[in-house]
Order: C-alpha cells, then sequence, then structure tokens
C-alpha cells in the first residue's frame, strides 16, 4: 500500500548500462530522505526512553496518592501546582507520572503480546505447511475460526474468564493475533514447497527443522516482519480498550486506559486534563509506530497491496 | 457456485459450533455464579438447591448438550440478575446497536471514498497530505479517547449535543462519529492506494489515450475497479464494527447490546454474556458470508 511517506528517487549506479540499485541502499535511501519517519523514528526513541527511565524523570510514584492535591490542573493553569505539571486524578495522582509509567505498560504489552503472538504463529504456519495431511487442517482450520471471528470479542471473552492481569492480558492479546502469522507463513511455504531446491534438500536427507529454518522461514521473513510492525499498534490499542473498559490491568497498574476511564469520570466536573493527556500520550505512541511500520512496508515490499 | 455456496455455509456453521463451545467452557470454567447470586447467609442447602435450578449440578459436558439443544430452539437460558430469557434480553438491544453501527458505517463509508479519490488524483499536494495526516491521526488515536474528546467539546464546552442517551439524531451524532472515525481513516487510505494502483494501469492510459476527460477517466474507469476489493474489505468490518461498539455504548450511556455485556460481566450473569456473544458471532459470520457472495458476483474471475 503507498502511504505517500515514500516519495523518493532512490540513487543509481550505473552497471553495464543499467541502473542498478542495491536493496539496502534504497532503504536507507529511502529512510533519510523521509522527514515523517525521521520525525516518527527520533520521537519513537524519546518515548521509549521515557518508559525505561521512567522512574528518573518522574517527580512522584504514580500510584502515590495525595488527599490536599485532588483533581489539580496542569500546572499552567489557575490552582495548578507544583510538581503536578499535567495536573493530578481524582486521587491526587500525578497525571505525568501516570502517563509515563503508562507508556511502560503500554509499550510492554504491545511488544511482548506481538512478539508471542509471531514466535507461536510462525511456528504453527511452518508446522501447517509442512505437515500436510491431518495437522495441517487442524491448524488452519483453526486459523479460520479465529479470522472468523471479531478480535475484540474474542479477547472481552477470554478477559472475562481469566481476569484481571497484565500477564493474562498479554496471554489473551497474543492468542487474538496469531492466526494472521500462522496463514501467511504457511501461504509462503506452499509457494515454495514443491520447488527444485526444496526437492533436493529432503532427497539429500537433510532434517525437517533445517528446511524448515533455513528453506521456509527465511522465505517467510519480510511478510512476518511487516505483520509484526503493524500488528504492534493493533496491540497497544487492544491493551488500552481492555483496560479501558476494566478487563485489562488490574485498577492500581498505571495504565493510559485506566487513566483515560478514570479520567472520564470526571470530565463532567471540568477536569478534562486527567482523560486527554493520557490519550494524547497514546495516540502519540501509536501514530509513530503506525508511520514506521507503513514506512517498512513500502520499502520491503513496494508491490505490496494492502490486507487488512 | 453452488457448491461454493454449501462449503461457505458449512463453513460458518463450523464456526458457530466453536463459538458456543469456547464460550461455554470459557464462561463455566470462570466461577461460580450461584454464590454472586445468593445472600451471604445461604447455607449450603440452599446453595445446592440453587444449581440444581439451574442445571450447574450436572457434568459440563451434559450442561453443554442442553444448552446446545436448547439453543437450536432459539433458548439461550434465563438471565441470572434480569430474570429473563437472555437471547430476548439481547434481542431486545439489537436495534440501538444497528442503528450505531449503521450511521457510523454509512459516514464513514460516504465520506471516504470522494476523499480517498481526492488524496490519489491530487497526489503529493497540500490536499493529499492533509488527508494522509488527517487520516494517520484517526487510525492512531484510541476511539474511547475520541469519544471523550467529543463529548468534552461538545457536551462539556459548547453544550451542543447530548452526552449520553439514545432517541433523537443529536443524541446519535457523537457515537456515530466516534465510533466510524477509525474506519474513516483506515477507508480513505485504502480507497486512496486503490486508487494510485488503479490509476497506473494499462486500461487506464488506454482510457485517457481515447481522449476520455479525466474526470470519467478516475470516477467511472478507475474509482469502479478500486470499489470492488475496497467494498469487501469495508463490508467485513461492518462486522467488527458492531463488537467495537461495546466501548461507544459503554461512553455514551447507548442502552444496546454492548452495554448490556459490560453489565452481565460485571454480575456474572453467563447466559446473557454467551448470548452476547453468540449473537454477536451470528451477525458477523453472516455479514461477512454476504460480503462474499456480493466479491463472487461481482467479480467473474473468482466464481470457482
Amino acid at each position: 500500500m503507498d502511504t505517500g511517506y515514500t516519495d523518493y528517487a532512490p540513487p543509481t549506479v550505473k552497471f553495464l548500462g543499467f541502473r542498478y540499485i542495491p536493496a539496502e541502499r534504497q532503504i536507507l535511501h529511502s529512510f533519510l530522505t523521509n522527514k515523517m519517519v525521521m520525525v516518527a523514528v527520533v520521537l519513537l526513541v524519546i518515548l521509549l526512553g521515557c518508559a525505561i527511565f521512567a522512574a528518573w524523570i518522574t517527580p512522584l510514584r504514580p500510584t502515590k496518592q495525595n488527599v490536599i492535591s485532588r483533581l489539580r490542573p496542569p500546572i499552567w493553569l489557575e490552582r495548578g501546582k507544583a510538581p503536578h505539571l499535567l495536573g493530578t486524578d481524582r486521587l491526587g495522582r500525578d497525571v505525568y507520572s501516570v502517563i509515563i509509567y503508562g507508556l511502560r505498560i503500554s509499550l510492554t504489552v504491545g511488544v511482548v503480546s506481538a512478539a508471542i503472538a509471531m514466535v507461536f504463529g510462525v511456528v504453527m504456519g511452518l508446522m501447517a505447511g509442512y505437515a500436510r495431511g491431518f495437522w495441517e487442517a487442524f491448524i488452519m482450520r483453526t486459523v479460520d475460526i479465529q479470522l472468523a471471528l471479531p478480535t475484540i470479542m474474542v479477547a472481552l471473552c477470554f478477559m472475562v474468564m481469566f481476569g484481571r492481569g497484565l500477564g493474562k492480558m498479554i496471554i489473551v492479546i497474543a492468542i487474538t493475533g496469531w492466526a494472521t502469522y500462522a496463514r501467511t507463513v504457511r501461504g509462503t511455504v506452499l509457494s515454495i514447497r514443491e520447488k527444485e531446491y526444496v526437492e533436493s534438500a529432503h532427497a539429500v536427507g537433510l532434517s525437517p527443522g533445517i528446511i524448515m529454518t533455513k528453506y521456509f522461514l527465511i522465505n517467510a521473513i519480510t511478510p512476518v516482519i511487516i505483520l509484526a510492525a503493524v500488528d504492534v499498534p493493533r496491540v497497544i490499542l487492544l491493551e488500552s480498550t481492555l483496560s479501558f473498559l476494566g478487563l485489562g490491568v488490574p485498577v492500581t497498574t498505571p495504565s493510559l486506559g485506566l487513566a483515560i476511564a478514570r479520567g472520564y469520570r470526571v470530565l463532567f466536573s471540568g477536569s478534562w486534563w486527567v482523560s486527554i493527556f493520557p490519550g494524547f500520550a497514546l495516540m502519540l505512541l501509536v501514530g509513530c509506530i503506525n508511520v514506521i511500520a507503513d514506512w517498512l512496508r513500502d520499502a520491503l515490499e513496494p508491490r505490496s497491496r494492502e490486507q487488512v | 457456485m453452488s457448491i461454493y455456496l454449501f462449503r461457505r455455509t458449512l463453513q460458518s456453521l463450523l464456526v458457530l459450533v466453536s463459538v458456543t463451545l469456547i464460550v461455554f467452557v470459557i464462561l463455566h470454567a470462570s466461577g461460580d455464579p450461584v454464590e454472586l447470586l445468593m445472600p451471604p447467609e445461604a447455607n449450603q442447602e440452599h446453595l445446592d438447591a440453587m444449581r440444581r435450578t439451574l442445571g450447574l449440578d450436572k457434568p459440563l459436558w451434559v450442561q453443554y448438550g442442553l444448552f446446545l439443544k436448547n439453543a437450536l430452539q432459539g433458548n439461550l437460558g434465563v438471565s441470572y440478575h434480569h430474570g429473563q430469557p437472555a437471547a430476548r434480553l439481547v434481542l431486545e438491544r439489537l436495534p440501538a446497536s444497528m442503528e450505531l453501527v449503521f450511521v457510523a458505517f454509512s459516514i464513514s463509508l460516504i465520506l471516504s471514498i470522494p476523499l480517498g479519490v481526492m488524496a490519489a488524483t491530487r497526489r503529493g499536494k497540500a490536499f493529499d497530505r492533509i488527508t494522509l495526516l488527517g487520516s494517520l491521526i484517526g487510525i492512531s488515536a484510541p476511539h474511547f479517547w475520541v469519544g471523550i474528546a467529543l463529548i468534552l467539546v461538545f457536551c462539556v464546552e459548547l453544550k451542543w449535543l447530548p452526552s449520553s442517551g439514545r432517541g433523537t439524531w443529536a443524541h446519535l451524532v457523537l457515537p456515530a462519529g466516534s465510533l466510524g472515525i477509525y474506519r474513516l481513516a483506515l477507508f480513505i487510505r485504502l480507497v486512496r492506494a486503490g486508487m494510485l494502483d488503479v490509476l497506473t494501469q494499462d486500461y487506464i492510459r488506454t482510457a485517457r489515450s481515447k481522449g476520455l476527460s479525466e474526470r470519467t477517466v478516475v470516477y467511472w474507469h478507475a474509482l469502479r475497479n478500486t470499489l470492488i476489493p475496497f467494498v469487501t474489505i469495508a463490508g467485513m468490518q461492518m462486522g467488527h464494527l458492531l463488537a467495537g461498539a461495546v466501548v461507544t455504548e459503554r461512553i455514551f450511556a447507548w442502552p444496546g447490546m454492548g452495554r448490556l455485556f459490560l453489565d452481565a460481566v460485571n454480575h456474572m450473569d453467563f447466559p446473557v454474556i454467551i448470548a452476547w456473544a453468540l449473537i454477536t458471532s451470528a451477525i458477523f459470520l453472516t455479514v461477512n458470508f454476504i460480503v462474499d457472495l456480493v466479491y463472487v458476483l461481482l467479480d467473474p474471475r473468482i466464481r470457482h
């Protein structure tokens, strides 16, 4: 899908009269000439830094309550009070600190969940493509069932069963994501399974493990990277949605979704900062990753068509 | 065609049965509703009696068999909390949810096509860039937060629109807007990408070289070919909207299925949770089934 971020002319090298552009140089060049992606990467690094060094850059613990400083507005408004840069919530928790620690939760869930879904999905896809027969049918029917259902519904039902919890939510979100990887990887395996070089690998007696990794996995890497990049924003938004509904992390966890839910409750009394700032941080994070994911897809697979 | 229809129907039914199984096992493994239902001073005898009345004393597979048999007759159990048939409770709320989904979907569809086409034909220009940035924000902002921001602006500050309830058109504007914004952004990107792809095709060059006006080329030749795959993907999104409406209904106190479900979660009201999941899945599957059929009818190449 063309996303408008790659309007560039890569440098060309004349070689025997042909124009030759090495792939790495194309990717690097498209990166360096693309302001939007550069901004997104810089912002993402800053957000990552905030999440990692949360304890050093926040004035207060995100769970610290303070009855005297309840619902303070941001510091630049009347009644604003240091050190509450972005104000406080109904229990006097510092909104800025909650956001910084919340980014940590969002990123952890985003990366870990997406990684689990990816590894599991890729292994299942390789097995389905390699095994044929019963296991292939079994895995692929499971994939069909999974993809035939709305993700948010599946996630909600599983969270009702498991109850709140960070680890549980990471697993549940991973469950909702693996099927796409499995389908894609199996597709790649099917397309090369009958090729001569794979047959000869079988003939010389290479082990299934080696054939799966050195032949099948290598060919599936590009689509898997693209899927993973698109999956992380989805995972982060799903985490915040579940937490917002009270079916995600426990209420004491500094999560952006929970912070927005708390802000929603005090919205009508005019305390807009409790929900607006965490949501803005979330949008910034997801936006950066989306820009990078789009660019990655265009750069790695210029001919790829969008498949939602 | 009829073989395709048959296989597709069978597949949908299989999915539906798996949903019943999964939801049933999940929810019965998750806790004992009897203790929540009975007053704390109830003794063991009372608890057992309640279990028997609800059929919770039988082994799980017997319960599932009974459940499946009843489900086929349209009986999904009686809500623990409301004391009414769960299926009826959910179906009573269905029109409200469908109204929300339908309006949100229509808005995003109607706006996205001209915006996407205009962005594609003005590629790299200011209009294109602004549309792209807007759609980036649309797919990156959590839609419950967009809803809250809309309430802040239009209900708390400007006091133009009501923030909760259902009834008039004014009640529908904000919920439908916040539910539709993600799809709108997504659809704009899809239409734009599809148009850019189609506009490089040979038959477009042929159409131009025939001397047709740019307008005819874009809106007649290119758009038509963009819309076929687009409508399929968009149609599939309609089912997702129904499930995603849970969040919107919570924020705007919209009396739909999603709110019923969230209340049921708080009360551990299993029959209602199951009924919600089943009815949502059934609608989702039906919509996707119809969309698939339409696609097959529109595109003769994949009529296998």
